[in-house]
């Protein structure tokens, strides 16, 4: 069972994809197209916080209220085979494209904490089987998420419009959004040195972000020093940010209650 | 102070004596509280929350649920009375025994706690007026509470006598003066347990009513059959079928020492096909016999398990989470009304800056705009005073219950859970579901947002699925949603075609009622 992970507030973050196929559809069509990527994130037994993440995004795009996640978790019955019919039921793909998009935005969903369980290849391979899509139409798809993970998206555009189908959102939220997700990362998570993170702590800056807004007052803390400045860059780096990074907007309040770091439990029990 | 009979064992002075018969009912009549005075400050704080806070606010800030509410949380108040007088009934899993009349239900609890000690009256004529609530407690002593929530101390014979012999004496009844009867023993074995002795069933419908009452606040039932019926009658599956329902049910057949083995095997294995086949859920079917406090089963241990599985289950009221729902129905409403104006307003807003109109008209629509702002802000202030009025509540009712040392449900993992599927039964249901409007010209439109009607279009594994066509908006229930409030899967609950109504709370949110 997975435990009550905090609710979060009604009044949604900001962050958001600007296009989505799915966003003018019914409400049935979206939920159950929520369904289906929860369920591809939590068949792990584990919803890491860059899923939660990107389901939040993905949530405020298809204009559902955040409030819903923990239901819509629980209601996900993952060892009912009726889960997964009445999703694809529900969402009646008929367009090849609708269909496209729901099987990358799954895999982009399932790759979100860079490890693929065996149950998450599993629960990919019954999409694609119910929504009959052949092994050549499979490798187009995957081919096109190697292409978004690099960051290469002349080819992703390349390679989406071959099979027609719009690839914009995606582009934009590993250009934009998913950085921007990123600034909410707490620094525990990062590469950082422990003993720096440390300090940093004590000192009230947990995130990325907080780095980068407090930049000016890091250096008059005491226990910084320029090595450690040099780690701080480095860790900002990996990251693909510098200290001119622009973070107009942040911090996003709800958004940082939404993802409650550092109280995020999603383990299966 | 426990009083102690003085009367011989088959005398009782009750009946004896007119003198001490007038006086046991002008004390029962006209008893005075005992409540300790800390107690009965909460009690009187929690009335005039709801006597008077409650009625202000409401006459201030209407809502068409207010008499509901209102009746709602008066319930909740006799409740907390009850919890005040009896904290152990709230601090322990209730197992009822119901039955036919003469199906031996208090001879079987007196076989069961005392072993055979003929504490509770049995007698062949009809006896348990009263619902009688036996539990373990660390002295003796036998309560009453009366209909004016009076609780009063009386001795074991008063107990007899105002179970029906007093009715035969002097021609009165003590079951529409009394409430219930709380008889608390040091050697009752389950520690918590509350037993309940219910009034047999086809009396009379007073006392019809008066056992479905109780049997419906109980988490386990036993259900007593005398075997001499050679099978559960229709009328008692008529009866445990009414109590509309589910809570966990022991079959016993009692009176089994005069039947061979293989007649009670024949009678229970008919009994659980008639349940099977009228979809009544049972835990076991026994045979018993309250004579030689004798259990016939294959393993003989049916009941002992049945008992431990309720006694060591872990109790928690849920009297907060109720102050919650009750008072969840008003804010919703305002809650509802406040996004409702507010979408108006944003309406009116942009038409005035964006339509090329006339001065005057921009004046006109500015001056309604104003207004609406100003009874936007008249709810957004009924709201907050609704939100302090139910901390105020659930504060002195946590007062009461950290007195009482009572354990508090946190309202998601409900122990009782038996009773919030009574509390959906007795009550319509409210569920929280996700919402979405094609167009929002057509909710401006609305004159009521508050019941926009939907229909049931499908139940699957994601949830209820209702769509409006008046207003082209479709709401979603999620199954965790319905389980969570009714204890019910969605198929039980919903059907394909089913009317509900949407109340409107924001563009993503609604209300839907059942």
């Amino acid at each position: 069972m997975i435990k009550h992970i905090k609710s979060v507030p009604e009044k949604i973050t900001k962050l958001r994809m600007e296009t989505h196929p799915f966003s003018n559809k019914s409400l049935e069509k979206k939920m159950a197209y929520l369904f289906g990527m929860v369920l591809v994130s939590i068949i792990d037994n584990e919803l890491h916080e860059k899923e939660r993440s990107y389901l939040a995004v993905l949530m405020n795009t298809l204009g559902i209220s955040i409030n819903e996640i923990d239901k819509i978790k629980e209601s996900v019955i993952i060892d009912d085979p009726n889960t997964v019919d009445d999703i694809a039921s529900s969402l009646s793909l008929r367009s090849l494209s609708d269909k496209y998009y729901f099987m990358l935005e799954a895999i982009v969903v399932v790759h979100q904490d860079d490890f693929i369980h065996r149950s998450e290849i599993q629960i990919i391979e019954d999409f694609f089987r119910l929504f009959k899509m052949n092994k050549i139409q499979r490798k187009k798809i995957f081919e096109i998420h190697e292409h978004l993970k690099k960051k290469d998206f002349s080819k992703v555009l390349r390679c989406a419009a071959k099979i027609n189908i719009k690839i914009e959102p995606f582009i934009e939220y590993f250009s934009k959004t998913s950085f921007r997700v990123k600034l909410y990362e707490n620094l525990s998570n990062t590469n950082l040195d422990t003993r720096v993170a440390g300090i940093l702590k004590k000192n009230k800056i947990h995130l990325i972000g907080d780095v980068l807004k407090k930049q000016k007052k890091i250096p008059q803390i005491p226990g910084i020093g320029e090595t450690y400045m040099h780690k701080i860059k480095l860790m900002l780096k990996e990251n693909g940010m510098s200290w001119d990074t622009d973070i107009s907007g942040y911090p996003d309040k709800d958004f940082f209650t939404m993802l409650n770091p550092g109280k995020i439990c999603s383990k299966r029990t | 102070m426990t009083q102690k009979s003085t009367a011989p064992s088959n005398k009782n002075r009750y009946l004896e004596n007119r003198e001490d018969g007038l006086k046991l009912l002008t004390q029962l009549i006209s008893a005075k509280s005992e409540t300790p005075n800390k107690r009965s400050k909460f009690l009187r704080d929690i009335e005039i929350n709801i006597e008077k806070d409650f009625l202000e606010l409401v006459t201030k800030y209407e809502c068409p649920y207010s008499a509901k509410i209102y009746s709602d949380l008066q319930k909740i108040y006799e409740d907390i009375v009850n919890v005040v007088n009896f904290p152990n009934l709230e601090n322990t899993f209730t197992v009822a025994v119901g039955g036919s009349f003469s199906a031996g239900k208090s001879r079987f609890l007196n076989a069961v706690l005392f072993k055979g000690e003929e504490l509770l009256p049995t007698n062949t004529d009809r006896t348990t007026a009263i619902p009688t609530y036996l539990l373990s407690n660390e002295k003796d002593s036998i309560f009453a509470l009366n209909r004016y929530q009076h609780r009063i101390e009386i001795d074991e014979d008063a107990l007899h006598a105002v179970s029906h012999e007093f009715k035969k004496e002097y021609g009165v009844s003590f079951s529409h003066i009394l409430k219930l009867i709380a008889v608390e023993r040091k050697d009752i074995p389950y520690k918590n347990i509350t037993f309940l002795d219910t009034p047999g069933c086809r009396n009379d419908i007073t006392d019809d009513n008066i056992a479905k009452e109780h049997l419906r606040k109980a988490d386990y039932l036993i259900w007593l059959v005398n075997i001499q019926n050679g099978t559960i009658p229709q009328t008692d599956i008529d009866f445990i079928l009414n109590l509309d329902y589910e809570m966990e049910l022991l079959v016993v057949f009692n009176k089994a020492e005069n039947k061979t083995s293989k007649e009670i095997s024949d009678t229970v294995s008919v009994a659980k096909s008639i349940l099977e086949k009228n979809n009544i859920k049972f835990y076991d079917v026994i045979g018993f016999s309250s004579w030689l406090c004798k259990e016939y089963s294959p393993s003989g241990k049916v009941l002992d398990s049945f008992l431990s599985q309720a006694d060591n289950a872990c109790v928690q009221t849920e009297l907060i989470s109720r102050v919650d729902d009750v008072f969840e129905e008003f804010l919703s409403y305002q809650k509802s009304e406040i996004e409702f104006i507010r979408m108006h307003r944003e309406f009116l807003n942009k038409g005035s800056v964006d339509m090329k109109i006339d001065d005057k008209y921009r004046a006109s629509i500015t001056e309604i705009s104003k207004k609406k702002k100003k009874e936007l802000m008249r709810l957004i202030e009924g709201e907050k005073r609704a939100s302090i009025l139910k901390d105020t509540i659930i504060k002195n009712i946590n007062d009461i219950l950290t007195e009482l040392k009572i354990k508090v449900s946190d309202g998601k993992t409900s122990h009782r859970s038996r009773k919030g599927i009574n509390s959906y039964k007795e009550n319509s249901c409210r569920f929280e579901a996700a919402f979405q409007c094609r167009d929002v010209k057509n909710l401006v439109s609305l004159e009521n947002p508050q019941s926009i009607k939907g229909v049931v279009k499908k139940i699957n594994a994601m949830g209820v699925i209702i769509k409006s066509d008046e207003t082209d908006s479709e709401a979603i229930i999620m199954t965790a949603e319905v389980l969570n409030k009714s204890g019910m899967s969605p198929e039980k609950i919903f059907q394909q075609g089913d009317e509900v109504t949407i109340q409107y709370i924001t563009s993503k949110n609604c209300i839907i009622i059942v």
